[in-house]
């Protein structure tokens, strides 16, 4: 089948890197990673429905050194996706376009992504000691 | 009309939204799963005193824990599936792996919902 005429976009390689269009796919990267722990949720779920053994299994499984490493990945994702998201919201009614008021929201998405992700790690490693 | 086909939409039951209708379903998506993570972060941190199997299946049987559970996993995969649809549809040109790219992403998705039902009907109504 002929390759169609629809453009290619964005165009990662040739575009030059500054705070929104960094910002912009890393909320795309966020978003498919995020995808992934969606699906590992219902593979939770299912370890549940299956009984002991199954959960211990799983358990193991998802709180080794690697499966850690991904989970801190995962939860920076989903605040820094939940985040943006409320910025992408507000672009939807009208708000926030002007150039410095979007390197300004960008900035601080990405602070509070950071507060938030070792916030979280903090009181997650506090009470349940993995 | 409006609501019957949102609902098909949420349990995988129609085909890949398009347009306007995506751009709608993706901006209600993201909002009603702000809640629902914001519910389950709650959970997590709060409620569940450890995830040893007792706690997090007594958790999971609550009636009203397990409907909030089944739609955060709906929601999820919807929003996920709306996502990366846009992405398949962006950076692949080619129409014929474009299309299999999308119908492995339902797959994918259909999977997720079915675990879900079964899953969730398993541990509320097994003894």
């Amino acid at each position: 089948m002929a390759k169609n005429n629809q453009p290619l976009s964005p165009h990662l390689s040739i575009y030059k890197w500054q705070v929104t269009n960094t910002l912009s796919i890393l909320h795309r990267f966020s978003g498919a990673l995020l995808f992934l722990a969606a699906m590992d949720f219902s593979i939770w779920l299912a370890s549940i429905a299956m009984g002991e053994n199954s959960y211990a299994l799983i358990s193991s499984l998802f709180s080794s050194r690697l499966a850690l490493a991904i989970w801190v990945a995962v939860s920076f994702s989903f605040f820094y996706h939940s985040l943006n998201g409320l910025r992408h919201l507000a672009w939807d009614f009208g708000k926030g376009f002007e150039t410095h008021q979007v390197n300004y929201s960008g900035f601080i998405v990405v602070f509070l992504t950071l507060a938030l992700t070792s916030s979280f790690w903090f009181f997650l490693l506090t009470k349940h000691a993995l | 009309m409006n609501i019957v086909n949102r609902f098909l939409n949420l349990l995988c039951l129609s085909g890949f939204e398009q347009a306007r209708g995506h751009w709608r379903s993706q901006r209600e998506t993201a909002v009603i799963l702000l809640i629902l993570t914001l519910w389950f972060l709650y959970q997590l941190l709060f409620v569940l005193n450890s995830l040893d199997f007792i706690e997090v299946q007594a958790w999971a049987r609550d009636p009203l824990n397990a409907l909030i559970i089944i739609l955060t996993s709906l929601y999820m995969i919807y929003h996920a599936e709306l996502g990366v649809q846009v992405i398949i549809e962006d950076y692949v040109s080619d129409k014929r792996s474009q299309l299999i790219l999308l119908y492995t992403l339902r797959f994918f998705r259909i999977c997720v919902v079915l675990t879900t039902f079964v899953s969730m009907f398993c541990i509320v109504f097994k003894s």
